[in-house]
Formats: C-alpha cells, sequence, structure tokens
C-alpha cells in the first residue's frame, strides 16, 4: 500500500487534477496563461457552433477511421506470414515490425519527406520505371498523410494480431481443410474469427492513436492541412487562445473515449463467441 | 471484363477454381504483406542514405558521398546543446520512473489493500491518454498555478507518460517470481529492505532494463507532450527536429536521424541479450 502511495499521489497530481480543470477551463477566460477572472461559455460555445470545427473534427474522424482500415489491410497479411515463416524469415519480419517503434516519429516522418517529394525516391522510381510521365503531388496532400500515418502506426496493428495468431491450435487448420475447405475458405472462415481479439485490440489501437496523431499530419500534411490536434496546437501556440484549446483537448480526449467504447461494442457482436464465453 | 473472362475459364480448366481462388489469395496476402514490410524499413533506410549526400538540399538519390552533414550537425551548437539537454532529461526520467514505479509495483503485486485494482487500473491509465491532450492539461495546470515551461516541468510530465510503461513491465516480471523466496529470507532474518535489496532486485533486472530503455526513447523522442512543457528558449531536440523540418528541409536533420537510428540499434543490441533471458515480448 505504502509502496504505491508516491506513484499514485503523482499521477494524480500531476495528471488527474490537470484533467479535471482541462474540461473546467473550457468555461474559463484565459488570456496568455492567465485568469482573466470572467467565466463564459466561450470555449465549449465555439467549438460547437462554429461548422468549422465540425468539418475539422469529421476530417479528423475520416482520416483515423482510413489509416486504421489501411493499417488492419496491410498488417494482418504481415502478420499472418509471420505466423506461416520458418526459422530466419521470422526474425527478419519481426525485426522490421520492430525496428520503427526505434526510431523517433520524427525521423520516420524525415523519411517519407524524402520519399514522397517531387524529386523524392517514390516520384523518381516510378518515374524511371515508367510509371508515370510527371511527378505526383504526394508531400502536402492528404495522400501523403495517410501513406506516413499508416507506416508509423503499422506495428500497433501487427503486434496484437501476431500475438493472436500465436495462440491458434493448428490442428484446427488442419480438420478444415480435411473436411474439405479450400486454404482460402479455411483462412476467412478458421483463421479471422480465431484472432477477433488481437484485430480488436490493434483496431482500437490504431484507432485512438491516429485520432490523436499530431507529428505527421504538422509535418506531410504542409501549412494549411487542419486534423484536430494540429489544430488544437496552433490554437494554443500560434492563437494562444488557451480556453478554446482547453475545450478542444477535452473533446478530443472525450472523442477517443467514445470511440474505444464503441468499438468495444462492435467487436463484442462481431465475436460469435462472446456468448458462450461469459457464460 | 472480356479477357479477365475467359482467363478465368481456361485456368479453370487446368487447375480447380478452388485452387486458383488460393493462388490469388495467397499471391495477395504475400503482396500486401511486403509492400508493408517494405514500407516499414524503407524510410530509415533511405534517410540513412540520404546522410551522407553532398548536396545543401535534399532530393533523391544522393549526387556523392560527403560526411559535410554530419559535420554540420557537430558544428552546430543549438542542435549539440538540445541533443545534450533531451539526454540528460531522459537519464533523469529513468531514475524518477524507477523511484516511483518499482516501490508501486512490488506493492501492487505483493500487498493485500482495499482498492488495489482501482489502484493499478489508474497508475496504468495514462498510456491510452493522446499526448497532446497530457501536455495541454499539465501546461494550463501549472501556469494557472504561477509555473510556466521549464526543464522540471517537461522531465516531470515526461514521467507521467512513461511512468505506467514501467510499472507494467515490473509487474508482469514481479508476478513470476516466487513469493516463497521472500518468505525464505525474512525467516532467516532478512528485513524488508534486505529482501528488497537481495531477494527481488535480482530478479527485476530485466524488467528495469526494458523499462528503462523505453523510458528512455520515449523521453528522448517525445515532441507533443514537450511542445508545451519544455522552455522556450532551451529546446529538447525532437522540437528542434520540429522546426527544422517544418519550416523548411534542413538536410542536417538526415545525419541527425541516422545518428539516432544508431544510437536505438545500439541500445537494442545492448539489451537484447537481457531482454532474450527475461522475456520481454511476454510481458509487454
Amino acid at each position: 500500500m505504502l509502496g504505491a502511495l508516491p506513484a499514485v499521489l503523482f499521477t494524480a497530481g500531476m495528471l488527474g487534477l490537470p484533467l479535471v480543470l482541462l474540461f473546467v477551463l473550457g468555461f474559463l477566460e484565459i488570456d496568455r496563461g492567465v485568469f482573466t477572472g470572467h467565466i463564459s461559455m466561450h470555449g465549449y460555445a465555439s467549438v460547437f457552433t462554429d461548422p468549422f470545427y465540425a468539418q475539422v473534427f469529421l476530417r479528423t474522424l475520416l482520416i483515423a477511421i482510413g489509416v486504421t482500415l489501411l493499417c488492419l489491410m496491410i498488417g494482418y497479411p504481415i502478420a499472418y506470414v509471420f505466423y506461416r515463416a520458418r526459422g530466419r524469415w521470422k526474425g527478419a519480419i519481426l525485426l522490421c515490425v520492430l525496428a520503427p517503434l526505434l526510431t523517433s516519429t520524427l525521423v520516420r516522418t524525415f523519411g517519407w519527406l524524402v520519399i514522397l517529394g517531387r524529386e523524392g525516391f517514390l516520384n523518381q522510381s516510378l518515374l524511371a520505371l515508367g510509371l508515370l510521365k510527371s511527378p505526383v503531388e504526394f508531400l502536402f496532400t492528404l495522400k501523403g498523410v495517410l501513406i506516413g500515418m499508416t507506416q508509423v502506426l503499422l506495428p500497433y496493428m501487427v503486434l496484437p494480431v501476431m500475438a493472436s495468431l500465436e495462440t491458434i491450435s493448428p490442428v484446427l487448420e488442419e480438420a478444415a481443410i480435411n473436411l474439405g475447405a479450400s486454404k482460402w475458405q479455411t483462412f476467412w472462415q478458421v483463421i479471422i474469427p480465431q484472432t477477433l481479439p488481437g484485430i480488436a485490440g490493434g483496431v482500437t489501437l490504431v484507432f485512438i492513436l491516429a485520432f490523436s496523431e499530431f507529428p505527421v499530419p504538422a509535418l506531410l500534411g504542409g501549412a494549411t492541412f487542419k486534423s484536430l490536434p494540429v489544430y488544437i496546437y496552433q490554437t494554443m501556440a500560434t492563437l494562444l487562445d488557451w480556453s478554446r484549446g482547453a475545450a478542444l483537448a477535452s473533446m478530443l480526449l472525450i472523442g477517443s473515449g467514445l470511440a474505444v467504447y464503441l468499438l468495444q461494442l462492435l467487436f463484442k457482436g462481431l465475436s460469435p463467441w462472446t456468448r458462450t464465453a461469459q457464460k | 471484363m472480356d479477357a479477365n473472362g475467359t482467363e478465368v475459364r481456361t485456368s479453370s480448366l487446368e487447375i480447380k477454381p478452388r485452387a486458383w481462388l488460393d493462388r490469388l489469395g495467397a499471391v495477395l496476402l504475400g503482396l500486401l504483406a511486403g509492400i508493408g514490410l517494405l514500407s516499414l524499413i524503407l524510410p530509415t533506410l533511405i534517410v540513412v542514405v540520404e546522410s551522407f549526400d553532398t548536396r545543401r538540399f535534399i532530393a533523391f538519390p544522393p549526387a556523392g558521398f560527403s560526411l559535410a552533414r554530419y559535420r554540420a550537425v557537430f558544428a552546430s551548437d543549438t542542435i549539440v546543446s538540445s541533443a545534450e539537454l533531451s539526454f540528460v532529461c531522459a537519464v533523469v526520467v529513468i531514475l524518477l520512473d524507477v523511484l516511483l514505479g518499482v516501490p508501486a509495483a512490488i506493492s501492487l503485486v505483493r500487498g493485500e489493500f482495499r482498492g488495489k485494482a482501482l489502484c493499478t487500473a489508474f497508475l496504468l491509465s495514462p498510456i491510452m491518454l493522446p499526448g497532446i491532450v497530457i501536455g495541454i492539461a499539465i501546461l494550463i495546470f501549472f501556469s494557472l498555478l504561477g509555473g510556466s515551461p521549464s526543464i522540471p516541468l517537461m522531465v516531470l510530465s515526461h514521467v507521467v507518460f512513461t511512468l505506467p510503461f514501467v510499472i507494467r513491465l515490473t509487474m508482469a516480471r514481479m508476478e513470476r517470481t516466487n513469493v516463497m523466496l521472500d518468505e525464505a529470507a525474512e525467516n532467516l532474518g532478512a528485513n524488508r529492505w534486505q529482501i528488497f535489496r537481495h531477494v527481488l532486485l535480482p530478479q527485476l533486472w530485466s524488467a528495469l532494463l526494458a523499462g528503462g530503455g523505453f523510458s528512455f526513447l520515449n523521453s528522448f523522442d517525445n515532441l507533443t507532450i514537450s511542445l508545451f512543457t519544455a522552455p522556450v528558449r532551451q529546446r529538447p531536440l525532437p522540437i528542434e527536429l520540429f522546426y527544422m523540418t517544418r519550416f523548411d528541409l534542413d538536410p542536417r536533420v538526415a545525419a541527425i536521424a541516422a545518428l539516432e537510428f544508431l544510437f536505438a540499434l545500439m541500445l537494442v543490441g545492448l539489451a537484447s541479450g537481457q531482454l532474450r533471458k527475461g522475456g520481454l515480448m511476454r510481458d509487454l
């Protein structure tokens, strides 16, 4: 009990109280870090009435959904190939998945700036292969943001799916094949349903991270691109409007909390075993 | 459409339609996995290659080989001092994480008290919080208390979000230790400190190493929280890098990025033996 006390007090003081105040502070008028003494709905009211914020919120939501789907589409095959691979290949795939976690997001985002630029690796390669006649603008577009965010968040999808694939008994797969199922059917009807917990974990994690991702859209999206985290940063750092920043940050937190809850409901409904498992 | 249709029919004469679908599925899976794996390593590799370019701007492929960008990095006082600041901060963050996290993890696993589950959930909850929200909440709270962004505030804000990882890893390791060893030591007359020092600590090394490494990298690389809690005049490395990339593509960033990658690889190389022994993958 005593051992946990300092950590609990620290987290409560450094994070608990500030978070509670964050919600309240959306109601206070704060000018450049100084409370003016006025209470107003200005912070929250402007967030809810101005269609501009709805647009930013919607864009952020759609990007997060897109990135999550892309991560699932690419991440599941990676995890599956890892599950199938043997020996040295297994180590190599694991290294590819883990290495990005050790390099900072800024480093990787910078890599994408080099790859996606007009004179960058991707355009140069496509031009050299004759697939393109003139360079395509990837940088500072939605395409670039989606590519960069998918890459940065991919390991968070692959790792949970990998973990749940490892728990599958190979006997079930053999049984399906012996009963006359094709490999394709086995994959969709035997393998995937069993990895639903891993998919649920990966999807939830990637979605929250994508919803609040800051460096990638800030750097790959260009000066005019606005997702919710980028706009919150601008509100706080450039406009110095702290009460609106607090209101927006609260919205971000509530939005991602709500999304986690909805995703949990969704996966509960999808899984054919939850009812039997609960008994 | 027509060509596709005939192709299906002719191939179905040779191999069963099912086998055809199986092959297509395997190729599709392999292709997606290949693209994914390539995209995971490509940016880092390209940055490393690019860091040796001779030109004064960023373009691929490099025009020649030189160490000019590395020389420019070490010649810049701003970059060197920001890297030093980030390094020292990350070390202090590890120390605070261990001082707060290890006693907490031990009492959460061994102790029996009311609200233990709630306590654990509370201490691990910051993992799920977006960094930008943590940063803003701390900035506003301490500003209203009369504080301002500073190095101590930045260090404390990093401890907030790295502490859960240290607690979780240490708890996972604690759960696999044997209580009977503690009891044996106690029966032989050891006091609580001696039990910790000579019985528990030797078993916790792998978790501390993994947790410490994790805290270090996360603190050293953190941008989103530092943007709100770091002092304006003395910037840590990630903020410096952010400004260097945001307003123009400073070629020195390639060299810094390559150095950071090398550093992370060294850290992993040093720890990998320990991690394998300690079963990090299972604990995470």
